[in-house]
């Protein structure tokens, strides 16, 4: 997804007023004119200077570059879904593995990728069994990272 | 040489010994998956070498990288896409060989010219580092400022063909090391209440999502690439080459020499010094024309100058704490949370570990030819491995990586929100080189800033009053000033044509 120079330029400029907007909140030093919010700014000051060149070159080129560029996969209705699936895949690690446990929220997700990027269920199960295995014990085991342990409570070796 | 007798029971420890075994094969078989970069191999390893002593720790990832950097030439040979960015150079050359019957002889060349270029590159390092580092100590804020400054702006105007993407990317950078309690007043910035980024955006779990999500996400839409083709079994890869280097000797300094200087460079790496020696080596060749067809030449230049930028990357970042390019960013990132900051005190403390990284250095890089090898002969059944099993596999080594840090889900949150944030920087044309740089170098930026602000009570002369400082001071503002006066001499030239036309 690529978009024109001129509407990066605008994000880049409205983040720089509203960043430099917060750092007003911030203390300055005893006795100095200036404090934490200094380099903030400065660097907003950036923000602004470089997104109003963008929003000039992107005016500029404005015949040659579309507002939004998609690529030939976004025109599709599988590579949306995949990218939906392995940003879907994420969030519900994030929200489940601490209740259902890394061993089935690894294993779910990326079950689930695979099989929809590969297309066979059989091997992309095992496979998926195998990696989570092997990922839990270099981690788990190896590396004393306590990986939730969920709904398998019983079973913790 | 106290140290350097120190350092060896520090290196020459089994444990030591089989990390870097394991981060080799490791690295070798991520940089010759397509795909999957040398800068991604070390974003992986680096939450297992978080759980190492120093010397392990940078021995992994110096292990990991300088196979990955090779085993980048074997898919590049072998199938004409380059396996690591640093490897691009060249491949089409080494493909033209392989074509023609000449596989062993290309991979071999660059194999042995990938060792030869990075013993060189290090030995440079060895050599400078200290020497550097005397001079170094009597830096003050001002010194570091500037010399920071001058590494991110060299960071921005190489790696980018669009100086205005990159300055952003690296102002993305600066912000996001400004979240969390602030250095000088203790006060929270930009946490909205979030107590988990009170401490700032957690620099691995950031790393992880610029270089492993973003990659993933660019992949997984792609459709999947043709198998490769039933492949030969490489063998005789050592047989001739006393000959081609014997040719070609010339060729194989210049790249050494050209690689250590490019990879010291702040901003640049193996990439570009591949691409500028192979560029140099068709200039200088006695037969350009052969270049392209399938000619060995520009292989040993290209080959071995890649290599050496690796060694030579990590003179500055040893010596003032300051990365060059984006592998160095993430070394430095992991001693910063080590507590071992790096800059020359380290070498009057702990001689004795800035020895051990040496040692590990040329270890790797001899290692290189054993193991090089051994990817070679292998290299039918790795280049097999399908893409659709190996991104969803990276997808869990990078979420638990994130997790494992804090043990806290907020890392996979932070490795979330920056990949997707890295995968628009991208699809966009901004670098996230410049990114990962200003992340690391942010909070020692302001750090110096503020203490050289306070020092010298606002007033901005005195950051030109010392001469060290004046002099890079004056460097980083012209090299500032480059685009501005290129933008106006461009537009000069340009409109006596409009006129007359």
């Amino acid at each position: 997804m690529r978009f024109n120079d001129a509407i990066l330029g605008l994000v880049l400029i409205g983040f720089a007023l509203v960043a430099a907007d917060i750092s007003r909140g911030f203390p300055s030093m005893p006795g100095q004119e200036y404090g934490s919010s200094l380099f903030p700014r400065i660097l907003c000051v950036g923000f602004a200077i470089c997104g109003g060149i963008l929003v000039w070159s992107g005016i500029r080129n404005r015949a040659t570059q579309p507002l939004l560029d998609r690529d030939p996969w976004a025109y599709t209705l599988g590579g949306p879904f995949t990218l939906l699936l392995v940003l879907a895949g994420m969030l519900f690690y994030i929200l489940a593995s601490e209740t259902l446990g890394f061993i089935p929220t690894a294993f779910l997700m990326v079950a689930v990728i695979m099989i929809r990027l590969r297309g066979r269920w059989l091997s992309s199960v095992v496979i998926s069994a195998a990696v989570t295995m092997v990922v839990h014990y270099i981690f788990y085991s190896l590396l004393l990272v306590p990986l939730p342990w969920g709904v398998l409570e019983p079973l913790v070796f | 040489m106290d140290s350097f007798l120190l350092a060896l029971p520090l290196v020459f420890q089994a444990d030591v010994l089989a990390v870097m075994a394991m981060a080799a094969v490791f690295g070798l078989v991520v940089g010759s998956v397509p795909g999957l970069t040398a800068t991604m191999a070390t974003a992986l390893l680096v939450p297992l070498t978080f759980f190492m002593d120093p010397v392990p720790a940078i021995a992994a990832m110096v292990t990991a990288t300088a196979m990955a950097i090779f085993a980048g030439d074997i898919p590049g040979a072998l199938l004409r896409v380059p396996g690591t960015p640093a490897s691009a150079a060249y491949a089409a050359e080494a493909f033209a060989m392989t074509r023609k019957g000449l596989a062993e002889r290309a991979l071999g060349t660059s194999l042995v010219a990938s060792a030869i270029g990075g013993l060189f590159g290090t030995t440079v390092l060895v050599l400078s580092a200290p020497q550097l580092a005397e001079v170094a100590l009597n830096f003050t804020q001002f010194e570091y400022f500037w010399l920071a400054c001058l590494g991110l702006s060299c960071a921005v105007f190489v790696s980018t063909a669009s100086p205005v993407k990159g300055t952003v990317s690296l102002l993305i950078g600066l912000f996001l090391a400004t979240v969390g309690i602030d250095i000088t007043a203790g006060h929270p910035r930009y946490t909205f209440g979030i107590p988990d980024l009170l401490g700032g955006v957690a620099f691995i779990p950031a790393m992880i999502g610029m270089f492993a999500v973003a990659e993933i996400l660019r992949n997984v839409v792609s459709s999947e690439p043709m198998q490769p083709p039933k492949m030969e079994r490489i063998l005789k890869v050592f047989s001739g080459l006393s000959g081609v280097f014997r040719t070609y000797w010339r060729g194989l300094m210049r790249g050494s020499v050209l690689g250590t200087a490019i990879g010291i460079l702040p901003g640049a790496g193996g990439d570009i010094a591949a691409w500028v020696s192979y560029a140099l080596s068709k200039r200088l060749s006695k037969e350009p024309q052969k270049f392209g067809t399938g000619h060995v030449e520009g292989i040993v230049d290209a080959g071995a100058a890649n290599n050496a930028a690796l060694s030579g990357a990590f003179v500055p970042a040893l010596v003032f704490g300051i990365p060059g390019d984006s592998i160095t960013a993430i070394v430095i990132g992991v001693l910063y949370i080590k507590g071992m900051n790096p800059g020359p005190t380290v070498f009057l403390e702990n001689p004795q570990l800035i020895y051990g990284v040496f040692i590990t250095f040329f270890i790797a890089n001899l290692a290189l030819i054993p193991f090089g090898f051994a990817a070679i002969a292998l290299a039918r059944h790795i280049l097999r491995i399908p893409r659709s099993i190996v991104w969803p596999v990276v997808l869990l080594f990078a979420m638990v990586g994130a997790y494992a840090i804090d043990n806290s889900l907020f890392g996979i949150v932070i490795m979330l929100v920056i990949g997707i944030l890295a995968y628009f920087m991208e699809e966009n044309g901004f670098p996230v080189a410049p990114a990962i740089l200003g992340l690391v170098l942010g909070s020692m930026l302001e750090g110096n800033f503020m203490t050289a602000m306070i020092k010298a009570d606002g007033n901005l002369l005195a950051f030109f009053e010392r001469p060290i400082a004046a002099v890079l001071g004056v460097i980083t503002l012209a090299l500032w000033a480059t685009p501005l006066i290129l933008m106006a001499v461009r537009r000069a030239r340009q409109r006596p044509g409009v006129d007359s036309g």
